[in-house]
């Protein structure tokens, strides 16, 4: 690693260096432990200069961010299921296994994903729910850049997969739901091992689905071209 | 100067503590806990205003940007990784990234007041509601920022708050390249040896 790049390492924990310099430092961090260590107390450092300049936000706003996460999926989990949607549920959860086999969704990668035991089985369940409502269908198509995802889109649900994914360097993987021209984000994909699997419970009829790369934790509208777009035929 | 620098003995006990409590939050917040987002909410929301307060110097956009950050933080719990950072760093880290991210998109630099970033952080901090732990860091950085020479401090500061790059700031301040990243370096280096951030 060169002098040049450990030089910039105090601006970087400062995000005081453009994206060439920043991807710079980030491969010098990645092949260097030492060095990831030394950025790891700088951004720890910055993050204290942060509270030290800590200003308490407007008190409106609390129940304004309480308001707004009571409606929020969370990345990485399951969103809450309706219960009337489910029916046949020994007859669907044999046809998403099916599934999950045909399509080469890995369950081992969605329990170490998770480290939990359960995921694969909620994996499964979210699929056979999608797929048991009217107008389910299967739709695939290649990512651009690499890999393959795969939906089940019906009314009002879908269920997207998605593998071999490249990995990003400090940007996210973000699905949107596509009705009318008009994007609405689905979240950020947890893509850890370039595995994805994405349940999403607002999908008007006639949408689609798409995931662009977003700079980190996700923009409010896409600001690059979807890397696939997922549409029921 | 009020407050000694701690030295260098490690972290102090009270940020472990801290730190602990924190990322606790945060695994309860990722499996959709509520009342633990409140929690965390109150331990971390005016990290994020602080930060997007100062960087963005608009009150409705800092106000719009910190409810963001804090959905983020609810939508994202379960990746957040405790062997990467503390929650603190988490958080300060995603909101500055977004105020930097937005202050250089509206390339609103040039109409800002340069010197605003400089005086706002030695100014008193009353409306700050916090937890005692808060407040002994407050004091400690305080203490800390007072250690480091006036040019580094203000190198770090201005970087950091008005969202320059360290080119930037050397331009703004007619200062050589190599001289803005070495303050920036040897500041942020004696900030940490002076908090007692482990390596």
């Amino acid at each position: 690693m060169s002098d040049e790049t450990r030089d910039l390492l105090g601006a970087w924990a400062l995000d005081a260096v453009d994206d060439v310099e920043r991807a710079a430092v980030e491969r010098a961090l990645r092949d260097d432990p030492q060095l990831a260590d030394e950025a790891r107390a700088l951004k720890e450092t910055v993050a204290l200069i942060a509270v030290h300049g800590a200003v308490a936000p407007p008190a409106s706003l609390r129940a304004s961010v309480l308001d707004r996460i009571a409606s929020e999926p969370q990345a990485g989990t399951v969103a809450p299921r309706r219960t009337t949607t489910r029916r046949g549920g020994a007859r669907w959860l044999a046809v998403a296994a099916a599934f999950l086999v045909a399509t080469g969704v890995p369950t081992v990668i969605a329990v170490q994903q998770s480290q939990r035991a359960d995921q694969a089985q909620q994996q499964a369940d979210q699929i056979a729910d999608v797929l048991g409502r009217p107008g389910a269908q299967v739709v695939q198509a290649d990512v651009t850049g690499g890999g393959r995802a795969v939906a089940v889109i019906a009314d009002g649900a879908a269920v997207l997969t998605a593998d071999d994914l490249p990995e990003l360097d400090r940007r996210d993987y973000q699905l949107w739901v596509v009705a009318d021209g008009d994007p609405v984000s689905a979240g950020v994909l947890d893509a850890d091992g370039g595995s994805v699997t994405a349940q999403v419970g607002d999908v008007p009829d006639g949408s689609a689905l798409a995931v662009t790369v977003e700079p980190v934790g996700g923009s409010e509208q896409p600001t690059t071209d979807p890397v696939v777009v997922l549409a029921a035929g | 100067m009020t407050t000694p620098p701690p030295g260098t003995t490690g972290a102090p006990a009270d940020r472990d503590t801290r730190s602990v409590r924190l990322a606790g939050l945060v695994g309860r917040v990722a499996d959709g806990d509520r009342q633990a987002f409140e929690e965390l909410y109150d331990e971390t929301a005016a990290i994020v205003h602080g930060t997007a307060v100062r960087v963005l110097r608009d009150p409705d956009l800092a106000a719009d940007l910190t409810q963001d950050v804090m959905v983020e933080v609810w939508r994202t719990a379960a990746r957040f990784d405790v062997t990467r950072g503390s929650v603190t760093a988490w958080v300060a880290t995603m909101a500055h990234r977004r105020a930097v991210d937005k202050v250089r998109s509206v390339q609103a630099q040039r109409t800002r007041d340069e010197v605003a970033g400089i005086k706002d952080y030695v100014r008193p901090h009353d409306d700050v509601a916090e937890t005692v732990e808060h407040s002994m860091e407050r004091d400690r950085v305080e203490g800390c920022l007072g250690s480091l020479t006036d040019l580094q401090r203000e190198a770090v500061m201005s970087a950091y708050y008005e969202g320059l790059t360290y080119r930037e700031v050397a331009q703004d301040r007619g200062v050589a390249l190599p001289t803005v990243k070495s303050r920036i370096r040897d500041g942020l280096n004696r900030l940490r040896e002076c908090l007692g951030v482990d390596r």
